[in-house]
């Protein structure tokens, strides 16, 4: 049972590895997204001031692991308003490559659930 | 980083890039290669990231079909912040217990120039026409005014432009430039190409492409009207 256990969590944190060792998802999120969900990733952005809903704090572990990467990957893309969330987020499809997305998916998934060295 | 290590760094960077425009003999001739080194004013074949986040000013390759020449002349005599956050806001940011801030200190400051300066350079910048092909096909008919209150509520709460951008001095997102201004300062052609496909201005551009229609655009151009007239 312990064994199964094991092999069960390495084959969850696998990807999490390939994620971490991805830096075109940070240098993209630092490009990009740090304005409102701050340099840390905690939801508090230079912008966040004037704005009537905080922007979602990626290091939030259990928020995030209720989210799958098929819905981050859709609200990066499509903005707030395609997953009924505000639509202060807005779309980045005319901006941001198909590739450029998944890479900042993996850089999220480094925020909220490994750390970083 | 600390703060004191970063604004050392700062002043170094700065006496190395922050051009002096009374020591310029010929403006004419040098001006550009002063403006070099903080904007690009020839068109890059490509921009990276890297590149995007260390810029200090705008790109200027363009700068003859986007800016109005008249405000260019003034400004650039009497120049005042358009970025509240620097033009790339990354490299001012603070990180502290209550939020990050704009370290406003690291901002650096545009030269002011003389009248004859400032004569000279817009000329020279008006001979900078990249993207003729953007602002050609782009025809801005009659822009009406949209009133403060229903304009505000387009721009604020259903467009989202005050995530990143000031309609009022003060009010507002800090990362894009204040746009109180905006209708006084860029040409119109520009400012409707632009909020349709940022990108093709500006291969990194940080804004989105919302994919307005030009009905919504010409709304939003409207309501900037306004509150430049309003600014004055």
């Amino acid at each position: 049972m312990n064994k199964l256990m094991t092999m069960a969590l390495m084959l969850c944190l696998c990807p999490l590895a390939s994620y971490a060792d991805d830096m075109t998802g940070k240098k993209l999120y630092q490009t990009y997204c740090i304005q409102c969900h701050g340099v840390e990733g905690d939801g508090y952005g230079i912008n966040v001031e004037f704005m009537e809903v905080l922007p979602r704090d990626h290091t939030d572990t259990k928020e995030m692991m209720a989210r799958t990467d098929e819905d981050l990957f859709k609200v990066i893309k499509f903005g707030g308003k395609a997953i009924d969330k505000s639509v202060l987020m807005p779309n980045w499809d005319g901006n941001l490559s198909d590739d450029e997305i998944d890479s900042l998916v993996g850089y999220l998934r480094v925020l909220c659930c490994q750390g970083e060295e | 980083m600390t703060i004191k290590t970063k604004l050392l760094s700062v002043a170094l960077g700065l006496a190395v890039v922050m051009p002096s425009f009374t020591a310029v003999a010929n403006p004419t001739a040098g001006v550009l290669s002063e403006c070099m080194a903080c904007h690009t004013v020839s068109e890059p074949s490509e921009m990276t990231l890297g590149e995007r986040m260390n810029r200090i000013g705008p790109s200027l390759y363009y700068a003859g079909n986007k800016f109005k020449q008249a405000w260019l002349e003034k400004w650039l005599q009497n120049p005042t912040r358009l970025y509240p956050a620097g033009v790339f806001f990354g490299q001012y940011v603070e990180v502290t217990d209550e939020g990050d801030f704009v370290f406003e200190e690291d901002l650096v400051s545009h030269p002011k120039l003389n009248e004859q300066q400032a004569k000279e350079t817009t000329a020279a910048l008006f001979t900078l026409k990249a993207k003729s092909g953007l602002a050609a096909e782009t025809s801005p008919g009659e822009i009406k005014n949209v009133s403060r209150r229903m304009g505000e509520m387009n721009f604020r709460k259903f467009k989202a432009c005050a995530s990143c951008h000031q309609d009022v001095v003060g009010e507002g997102g800090v990362s894009g430039p204040e746009l109180y201004t905006a209708f006084e300062r860029l040409q119109l052609t520009y400012l409707i190409s632009y909020m349709k496909n940022p990108v093709a201005w500006e291969p990194k551009s940080l804004m989105p492409n919302q994919h307005l229609k030009q009905k919504d655009i010409e709304k939003l151009v409207g309501y900037l009207k306004t509150i430049a007239e309003e600014a004055q």
